[in-house]
C-alpha cells in the first residue's frame, strides 16, 4: 500500500472529516502548501466569525443583565433606597468588570494560521498533522520526508469540510443561558410593581376606599357631638369637606387633616388644663370639712359628682337654689373656688340669696366643665380616626420615605384623662397623669412624655453642678494713678478668683484634710502617721531598767 | 528520494514491525506493549531494562526476539562473583603452529547482537559498569585495544524487584544508560491459560527467523529520518524540564518528591521513541501524542526520588503521569 493509499485509508477512518464539500474552491494546479494555507485561512475566517458571534452574545448578555438589574432596582428601589444605592453600585461595578473582561479577551485574542491549524487538528482528530505541516511551510527544509508530510497534510486539508467542522451555531449552554435571561427579563417586565406607580397613585389617589369612607362617616358623627361653635369642630368639618373633594390633591388633604388634628389636640390641651385646675381646686378645698365631698370629687376629676355634691349641700343655699340670672353672668369671671366658698358660706357674707346664686353659678360652671370633659372622649376618638386617615392618605402619596415618617410621627399630646400618648409605633402609657400620687421628678416626667421623634425638652446634663466661669472669676481692676488715655485704662484689669469660688475651694481643702486625717487614723493599729514613729521609737528603746 | 519512496519506506517499516510482533506473539502471551517497547528501543538504538517478578517470561521474551530477528544472541547470568572479563572477554596467550606465542583477545559474551543481562543487579558495580560502558560506547577496550561491537548491539537487562538480598542496585547514572525501563506485569487468567496451552503440550510452538541485521539497520535509518516540528520538540523539552524540581514547569508533586529530574538522554529517548511510534501510527511526522505514548517508559527510571517519596510510597510512574496531565500540549 502506497502512502497515497494509506493516506486515503486513514482519512476514511476519521469520523469527523467529511468528503462532502471536499475539493471545493481548490484549484487543481495549487501546490500542497497553497492548499494547506488556503484551508487554514478559511478556518481562521470561520473562527473569527465564531468569535464575533460569541462576543456579540456576551455583549447582549451584559445588556440584558443591565436591563434586568435596572428593572429589579426600580421595583425594589422605593422600599429600600439605601440598599438600592449599594445594589446600583455593585451592579455597576460588575457590569463594568464584565465589559473589561470582554475587551481584554478581544484584545488578547490571536487568530493566527497556526492557531487555526491547532483548532482543526483538535476538531478533526488529525493528530497535529496540519500544525506540523504549517510549521514545515513556515520553516522549509528540503527533505523528502517533509514533502511527503506536506502532501499527506494537503490531502487531509482537501478532505476537510470547514463549514461542518466549524459550524456557525450557538452552543447549547449559551442558548440555555440566553433563554434563561430572556425569561427573567420577560418575568421582570410583566411582574406587577411592589409599590403602586405614580400614575396609579394619581388615578386612584382621589377615590376613598370603603374603610376610609367609614372613618369619614364616624368623624362626621363625632363632629356633630362636638360643640358647634368650637374651632375644632370647624376645622374638622373643613378637613372632611376637603377629604371628600375629588379634585383635592393628596398634599391638600394632608394639610387639612393636620390642621383638624391640631385643633383637636388644642381642645385636648384645654381639657387637660381644666382637669389640672380641678385638681388644684380640690387641693385648696381639702382643708374645709364641709366641702370634703366636693374636694374628693374634684380630686378624682369628676365635675358632675362635684356639682351634685354642691347641690346636695344644705348649708350652701338654705335648701333652695335661685336661678342664675344677670348676677350670675356678671360673676362669670369669678374664680370657681371663690364661688364654692361663697356657696358654702365661707365667703364672709351671710348665707342667703347671694350664697344661693353663687352655688347655682358654681354648679353651672361645674356642669359646663363636666360636659367639656365628657366631650374629650369623642375628641380622642376623632383624633385617632384622623390619625388613621392621615396615615392612609400619606401612604398613597408620592412623598419620600423620610418625609412620610416625619409626617406620620407627629408629637402627640398625651390624653388628659389617661395620660396615654398615641404614637405611630404604639401607645406610651403614662401612669398617674393627673398627679394623684406623688409627682415624679421633672427629669422622669420629660422622659416619659417625650416623643419618639425626640421633640421633648433636652435632659439636664448628669453629673456635678458646673458653676459658670462668671461666678468663679471676677475682674480685678488695677488702679492707675495717671492713666494716659482711656484705652490704657481699660486694659488695667485681670481675672481673679471670686469670693464664692475662694470659699468653695477653702471648704474643699478643709474637707480633704479631714478625710485624710480620718483615713490615716483609721489605718493599722489606729495610730496616725504623725505619731507612728514616736510609738515605734518608744518600743525600740524600751529597756528593762532598774526599778 | 521522493515522497513516494518515503511512503514505501514507511510501509516496509510497518510491515517488518508487524511480522516481528506477530512472530514473538506466537510464543509470548500478552505483553503486547512490552514487545512494542523492546522493538522501539531496538530501532531507536537504545537498550532496555526489564523489571518483573521471576517466571513471567522475561528471558523467554528476549530469546524469542533473538530467534525471530536472526541475530547473534548471548545470555549472561549476572552473579556476585562475575568479573568484567567474564563479560567483555580477556586476552589470552595462544601458541601458534610454529610454536610462537601470541597475545590474543578472546571476546566475551558481550560480542553479540542481542545480549541478555539476566538479573543485572546481582553483579558487583565493577562488573555492571563494564557492561554499561560497552552499552554507551558500543565498543570494548581490552589489552590496550578497542574492539567495536557489532551492530545492531542491543542489551536487554532484567531486574527482579523482589529479592533485594545480596544485590547491588544500579546507580542512577547507570540507569540513565537504558533507553526504556519496561515493567512486565503478571498475566491475567486468560493469559495464564494460553501459556499453559502453549508450554505443556507435546509440541511447543516454534518461531521463524523473519529477517536479519540488515533489515534492522534499515529500519533504524527509517526511524531516524522522521521529522519533528519545533512545537513538538518543545513539548518534549517541557516534559523533561517538568521533572526537575527547581524548574518553573515543575508541578507540586515534582517539587515535593523528586530530588533530580531526567537527563538530556531522557529527552532524546522521548524524541527517538516518538519517531518510532509515529511510524507505527502511519504518520510521517512526530505528534505530541507519540511523545506522550513513550513518556512513561522513557522517564520512569530517570527520576531520582527523595526520602519523602520513599516514605509515602510515591512511584515515579505517578509523578510522570502527573506531569503528562499538567504540561500543556503544543497549541500552535
Amino acid at each position: 500500500m502506497s502512502l497515497r493509499d494509506f493516506a486515503a485509508h486513514s482519512l476514511a477512518k476519521k469520523p469527523r472529516r467529511s468528503n462532502a464539500g471536499a475539493d471545493v474552491g481548490y484549484n487543481p494546479r495549487m501546490s500542497d502548501q497553497e492548499i494547506i494555507l488556503q484551508t487554514l485561512a478559511r478556518v481562521r475566517r470561520r473562527l473569527q466569525m465564531g468569535h464575533v458571534v460569541h462576543d456579540a452574545i456576551i455583549l447582549l448578555w451584559l445588556l440584558a443583565v443591565a436591563a434586568a438589574l435596572w428593572r429589579v432596582l426600580r421595583m425594589a428601589g422605593d422600599h429600600a433606597p439605601a440598599l438600592s444605592a449599594v445594589a446600583i453600585l455593585i451592579a455597576l461595578l460588575l457590569w463594568v468588570g464584565g465589559l473589561l473582561v470582554l475587551l481584554r479577551r478581544l484584545i488578547a485574542r490571536r487568530t493566527s494560521l497556526a492557531r487555526a491549524a491547532a483548532e482543526v487538528d483538535a476538531r478533526a482528530a488529525l493528530h497535529d498533522e496540519l500544525k506540523t505541516a504549517y510549521w514545515f511551510i513556515a520553516h522549509p527544509i528540503a527533505s523528502p520526508w517533509n514533502a511527503a508530510q506536506l502532501e499527506h497534510a494537503a490531502r487531509s486539508a482537501r478532505a476537510l469540510d470547514v463549514s461542518r467542522l466549524l459550524p456557525m451555531r450557538v452552543e447549547r449552554g449559551t442558548l440555555a443561558a440566553s433563554a434563561l435571561i430572556s425569561v427573567l427579563l420577560l418575568a421582570l417586565w410583566l411582574a406587577p410593581p411592589l409599590t403602586p406607580s405614580s400614575q396609579a397613585l394619581a388615578e386612584g389617589g382621589n377615590a376613598l376606599s370603603a374603610a376610609e369612607a367609614k372613618q369619614v362617616q364616624l368623624l362626621r358623627e363625632l363632629s356633630a357631638q362636638l360643640p358647634g361653635d368650637s374651632a375644632a369642630a370647624a376645622q374638622l368639618e373643613q378637613a372632611l369637606t376637603t377629604l371628600q373633594r375629588k379634585e383635592a390633591s393628596a398634599e391638600e388633604k394632608q394639610r387639612a387633616l393636620a390642621a383638624a388634628r391640631a385643633a383637636l389636640e388644642q381642645r385636648n390641651l384645654d381639657a387637660a388644663s381644666t382637669r389640672e385646675g380641678l385638681y388644684q381646686l380640690a387641693q385648696k378645698l381639702r382643708g374645709n370639712e364641709a366641702l370634703k365631698d366636693i374636694a374628693a370629687a374634684l380630686g378624682e376629676g369628676d365635675a358632675h359628682k362635684a356639682a351634685q355634691a354642691l347641690q346636695q349641700m344644705p348649708d350652701a343655699h338654705g335648701g333652695k337654689l335661685t336661678a342664675a340670672g344677670p348676677a350670675a353672668e356678671r360673676s362669670n369671671e369669678k374664680d370657681l373656688a371663690h364661688l364654692i366658698d361663697q356657696a358654702s358660706g365661707r365667703g364672709g357674707e351671710e348665707p342667703g340669696e347671694s350664697a344661693s346664686v353663687a352655688a347655682r353659678e358654681a354648679i353651672d360652671r361645674l356642669n359646663q366643665i363636666a360636659a367639656q370633659l365628657d366631650s374629650q372622649q369623642q375628641l380622642n376618638q376623632a383624633s385617632q380616626a384622623l390619625q388613621q386617615l392621615q396615615l392612609a392618605v400619606a401612604q398613597r402619596s408620592t412623598m419620600s420615605a423620610g418625609r412620610f415618617s416625619q409626617q406620620a410621627a407627629q408629637n402627640s399630646t398625651p390624653y388628659p384623662n389617661s395620660g396615654q400618648t398615641s404614637m405611630p409605633g404604639g401607645i406610651m402609657f403614662r401612669s398617674a397623669a393627673v398627679a394623684q400620687e406623688k409627682r415624679a421628678s421633672a427629669q422622669q416626667e420629660r422622659s416619659k412624655t417625650g416623643s419618639a421623634m425626640g421633640d421633648s425638652q433636652a435632659e439636664a446634663p448628669l453629673g456635678s453642678k458646673v458653676t459658670p466661669l462668671g461666678v468663679q472669676l471676677k475682674k480685678e481692676a488695677v488702679p492707675n494713678p495717671e492713666p494716659e488715655d482711656q484705652q490704657d485704662a481699660a486694659k488695667n484689669w485681670f481675672y481673679t478668683e471670686s469670693k464664692e469660688q475662694k470659699s468653695v475651694v477653702e471648704l474643699r481643702e478643709v474637707q480633704a484634710r479631714e478625710s485624710f486625717a480620718q483615713a490615716q487614723s483609721g489605718a493599722a493599729e489606729g495610730i496616725s502617721v504623725r505619731h507612728r514613729q514616736i510609738v515605734k521609737d518608744y518600743f525600740m528603746h524600751l529597756r528593762e531598767g532598774k526599778p | 528520494m521522493t515522497a513516494m519512496t518515503v511512503g514505501r519506506q514507511v510501509e516496509q517499516f510497518r510491515e517488518n514491525f508487524r511480522i516481528v510482533r506477530d512472530e514473538v506473539s506466537r510464543i509470548i502471551v500478552g505483553n503486547e506493549d512490552n514487545i512494542i517497547g523492546i522493538m522501539t528501543c531496538l530501532l531507536a538504538r537504545g537498550h532496555v531494562l526489564l523489571e518483573g517478578i521471576p517466571g513471567i517470561g522475561k528471558t523467554k521474551l528476549v530469546q524469542t526476539l533473538a530467534d525471530v530477528l536472526h541475530l547473534k544472541f548471548s545470555r549472561i547470568q549476572f552473579t556476585p562473583d562475575l568479573m568484567p572479563g567474564d563479560i567483555i572477554g580477556t586476552t589470552i596467550v595462544r601458541e601458534t603452529d610454529t610454536g610462537r606465542k601470541l597475545m590474543e583477545f578472546q571476546p566475551g559474551p558481550i560480542f553479540a547482537n542481542l545480549v541478555l543481562a539476566d538479573e543485572i543487579n546481582r553483579a558487583t558495580p565493577k562488573t555492571q559498569s563494564a557492561l554499561l560502558e560497552a552499552m554507551q560506547e558500543n565498543s570494548v577496550s581490552a589489552g590496550g585495544q578497542t574492539h567495536p561491537l557489532q551492530q545492531p548491539f542491543f542489551v536487554l537487562a532484567t531486574m527482579n524487584p523482589l529479592e533485594m538480598e545480596g544485590t547491588y542496585p544500579l546507580p542512577e547514572a547507570q540507569l540513565d544508560r537504558f533507553f526504556f525501563k519496561l515493567k512486565l506485569s503478571f498475566p491475567s487468567a486468560e493469559g495464564l491459560s494460553q501459556i499453559l496451552d502453549r508450554t505443556t503440550a507435546q509440541h511447543e510452538p516454534k518461531v521463524e527467523r523473519v529477517f536479519g541485521q540488515g533489515e534492522i539497520l534499515e529500519m533504524r535509518e527509517t526511524a531516524r529520518s522522521v521529522p519533528v516540528a519545533k512545537p513538538v520538540q518543545d513539548y518534549a523539552i517541557r516534559l523533561t524540564l517538568a521533572t526537575h524540581p527547581e524548574s518553573e514547569l515543575a508541578s507540586d508533586l515534582t517539587r515535593r518528591f523528586v530530588r533530580f529530574g531526567a537527563s538530556p538522554r531522557g529527552t532524546q529517548a522521548l524524541i527517538l521513541g516518538g519517531k518510532v511510534r509515529a511510524l507505527l501510527a502511519e504518520r510521517l511526522y512526530v505528534a505530541a501524542e507519540d511523545i506522550r505514548s513513550v513518556a512513561l517508559d522513557a522517564l520512569r527510571h530517570r527520576l531520582l526520588l527523595n526520602f519523602d517519596a520513599e516514605a509515602e510510597r510515591v512511584s515515579t510512574d505517578a509523578i510522570v503521569e502527573d506531569i503528562l496531565q499538567r504540561v500543556p500540549l503544543p497549541s500552535a
